[in-house]
């Protein structure tokens, strides 16, 4: 009997670090979980400044680890080509003169990160606004700012897996809802009369301008009555080095101004963005010939 | 001094490799020391990345992590 009650009390000893601890993690996980539900942003804020260096530091590790590869060509000329590639990069992201855009670097791309995001290094500090669309290219919108901190930014994709947009389809010219799957991909999901094929132009409306993509793969058994086609961008998430971003937020819009976003993306197939220098046109081909004038004048004197 | 050098090496690798591969060094951090700052950890990640999201996944399963640790590690020899 004594043995028994003996034995009892060394359980009841032996459980109270466990309460003790359950009682720690509760204090811990509900404050920090009422944060989160309530003030996402403070926690961001604070989040920020200790994530962002770990980000930098990776794609200055990348970096130098593809520097590194060529070795037997001078680094200084490697150094100097990728300085060249990233001037004719940030040209044509910040050509067009619709509206005014910041360029960015980014520091984290979809594959690599939780939540399927892309990390830029401009903030608050930059001008970066909540809601502004984000390019690649000069025209091809991929996305928009959803959180803005000091010096950085997390700009949700299209293809962030739950996330919905109306996209528009060229070929069988219709308005349709693409559903993010993450990885760069967007799903859309047709009836199965729908002529989807495979390179069929996808523009999102909402994203202001440009093309988004195009179908990459397309799921369709006969036998179903639905069919699945696979939108991609037209470049890789993990070549991505550069985007510009909007300084105007996005607003939702009505379907007259996404029949003319639509319209305009049709135009815009026509066109190729050709490096300043290359494309002649009656105006700069005058003033090249004033230039050259000018410069001959100034050599005889 | 090693407990810290474990802490962020899996930081590093959960934020860039996939949560998978961070998911069984957790819970071995876990089962190895009890350790509650892995909540916080998982909220930071949560708070700067998890905009797009209206659950907070990392944080709850750090939790579940943690709880799970907590109730094994008496059946298992550490």
């Amino acid at each position: 009997m004594k043995r028994f009650l003996s034995t009892k009390t060394t359980n009841r000893h032996r459980t109270s670090p466990e309460k003790h601890e359950l009682v720690l993690l509760g204090s811990i996980f509900l404050p920090l979980f009422l944060l989160l539900w309530l003030f996402p942003g403070l926690l961001g804020q604070i989040a920020a400044p200790i994530i962002k260096p770990f980000l930098s530091a990776e794609t200055k590790l990348r970096q130098s680890l593809s520097n590194q590869d060529q070795t037997d060509v001078n680094l200084e000329t490697v150094e100097l080509e990728r300085l060249k590639a990233e001037n004719t990069e940030l040209r044509t992201l910040l050509g067009g003169e619709s509206e005014a855009r910041i360029a960015a670097g980014v520091i984290g791309r979809p594959t690599n990160l939780p939540y399927d995001v892309l990390v830029i290094d401009k903030g608050e500090r930059d001008g970066i606004v909540k809601d502004a669309p984000v390019y690649v290219n000069d025209n091809q919108a991929i996305g928009f700012v959803v959180a803005v901190y000091g010096e950085s930014s997390v700009v949700a994709l299209v293809t962030t897996p739950g996330w919905r947009s109306t996209v528009y389809i060229y070929g069988p010219n219709i308005y349709t809802t693409a559903v993010g799957q993450g990885g760069g991909i967007a799903r859309v999901h047709t009836p199965q009369g729908i002529k989807l094929e495979e390179g069929n132009i996808v523009v999102v409306p909402s994203l202001s301008a440009g093309i988004y993509g195009r179908i990459s793969a397309i799921d369709s058994i006969p036998s179903r009555t639905e069919q699945y086609g696979y939108v991609a961008m037209n470049m890789s998430l993990n070549s991505l080095h550069l985007v510009s971003v909007g300084t105007r937020p996005l607003s939702t819009i009505d379907f007259e101004t996404a029949k003319t976003v639509v319209n305009e993306a049709a135009r815009a197939l026509l066109e190729v963005s050709v490096p300043e220098g290359i494309l002649i046109e009656a105006e700069s081909a005058s003033s090249t010939a004033t230039s050259t004038t000018a410069a001959t004048t100034t050599e005889v004197q | 001094m090693i407990r810290f050098i474990f802490l962020i090496s899996l930081v590093v690798i959960v934020i860039f490799t996939s949560p998978f591969l961070a998911l069984p060094l957790a819970v071995w951090y876990s089962l190895r020391y009890f350790a509650p700052e892995l909540i916080f950890i998982a909220a930071l990640l949560d708070a700067y990345f998890g905009a797009v999201s209206t659950i907070p996944y990392y944080t709850l399963s750090a939790f579940l992590v943690i709880i799970v640790t907590m109730f094994i590690k008496r059946y298992i020899m550490i």
